[in-house]
């Protein structure tokens, strides 16, 4: 009976994280896969997923609960791509370049750059930055989360995280290190 | 200030402009009617918004039978596809009778790590500029007056798209058996060919860099 209890609330969560919020996630896995009818699978496997993973949205109106469903679409929508991009060896219906400069609700890395005065080879690498890094990035210094908590949110091991972190800031800082001494 | 400061103060940055990008395209989906528009007939809402959209369509339809009225300069080129290329003609032909000059541009952006290696012209009708990086990938960019102009592309594996950069329709051929892509538009009477390994934002930023408008 307990548990019968538990499922109904995750089920009823689900209706209205789904309700809330499908619209912004077939859109953002559309601009991704541009493909109505695999959007809709994108998001329903978003959809699978965020429900075993209830118990990181607090609250559904909460900027961290939009940017972990946001995270979830994107990075399902994109393993679409890698997974058909597999299936699919002639005819090839994807670009995988293509759909990643076109993901919606990201940053303009050239806007951001010439606003705040960066070299180009600062947006370069900024540009480059793989879509994981790019959360963990955002989880670590702009959700303030700590490494281990970042673990749990995507899956992987905090030595994991600690590493891609770290590798994007030496990355940087090799950029910063040749920019000051020209 | 230290490099590794630095380099985390941009992160610490980017993320926070990143996080607030997100949020506000996030947020442009929510759509919190208040209790009153909730009691608003949806029979008639249904009505009005298929007249909108029909009405829509109809300006849709003749803008883009007049893409000049939309301010995107098209390209005036015949493209027609073959199995092994595409062949691009000129809807120009003057059998070289026309005064027309050429206007060639300088380009003022490359990628970083590309050098300018050669630049070669014919006459007043065609410009080239080639560069090359360090692991030996070529960028060229080309430039050639439209009237009478004729060239031909490979298409065989490769996905032809259409973009429209800063009002200027582009042609885009992306192959997919190598790291190549070729950025075709025209700009008044310049016909302009772009091709290497490229990506959209960085051919963006070259033809932006070559001061157009």
């Amino acid at each position: 009976m307990f548990l019968l209890s538990i499922l109904q609330m995750v089920e009823d969560a689900i209706s209205a994280l789904s309700e809330k919020y499908e619209k912004m996630m077939k859109n953002l896995a559309y601009s991704i896969l541009k493909d109505v009818q695999l959007s809709e699978d994108a998001v329903q496997e978003s959809l699978l997923k965020l429900s075993d993973n209830m118990d990181k949205i607090d609250n559904l109106d909460s900027d961290r609960s939009k940017n972990f469903i946001y995270t979830v679409t994107k990075n399902e929508s994109i393993s679409m791509i890698r997974k058909r991009k597999k299936i699919i060896t002639q005819d090839v219906l994807f670009s995988d370049s293509d759909a990643l400069n076109n993901i919606e609700g990201q940053l303009d890395v050239g806007a951001f750059c010439n606003q705040y005065g960066f070299s180009d080879r600062t947006e370069e690498a900024l540009a480059k930055l793989d879509e994981l890094d790019r959360d963990i990035i955002i989880y670590r210094f702009a959700e303030g989360y700590r490494v281990k908590e970042i673990a749990k949110l995507i899956g992987k091991t905090p030595d994991y995280v600690s590493k891609r972190l770290q590798r994007a800031i030496k990355k940087l800082q090799e950029i910063y290190g040749e920019d000051e001494d020209e | 200030m230290n490099s590794k400061r630095q380099a985390k103060k941009i992160l610490k940055m980017y993320a926070k402009e990143s996080y607030k990008a997100r949020i506000a395209y996030i947020d442009q989906f929510l759509d919190e009617k208040p209790p009153l528009l909730l009691r608003i007939s949806y029979r008639h809402m249904l009505k009005q918004s298929l007249m909108v959209v029909l009405i829509l369509v109809l300006i849709l339809s003749l803008c883009l039978l007049t893409a000049s009225a939309l301010g995107i300069r098209s390209l005036k080129f015949t493209f027609t596809e073959t199995p092994t290329h595409t062949e691009i003609v000129s809807d120009v032909i003057r059998y070289g009778q026309s005064d027309t000059q050429a206007v060639f541009y300088e380009p003022t952006y490359v990628p970083w790590g590309y050098e300018l290696v050669g630049e070669d012209s014919f006459g007043d009708i065609n410009y080239r500029y080639d560069y090359q990086n360090a692991k030996g990938e070529y960028l060229t960019i080309e430039q050639a007056l439209a009237e009478d102009f004729r060239v031909s592309v490979d298409n065989e594996n490769c996905i032809i798209r259409d973009e429209i950069i800063d009002g200027m329709e582009v042609k885009i051929y992306d192959y997919q058996d190598r790291d190549e892509k070729q950025y075709i538009f025209q700009y008044e009477n310049t016909f302009f060919l772009i091709v290497g390994s490229i990506n959209d934002r960085q051919a963006k930023k070259i033809i932006r860099g070559l001061n157009l408008h």
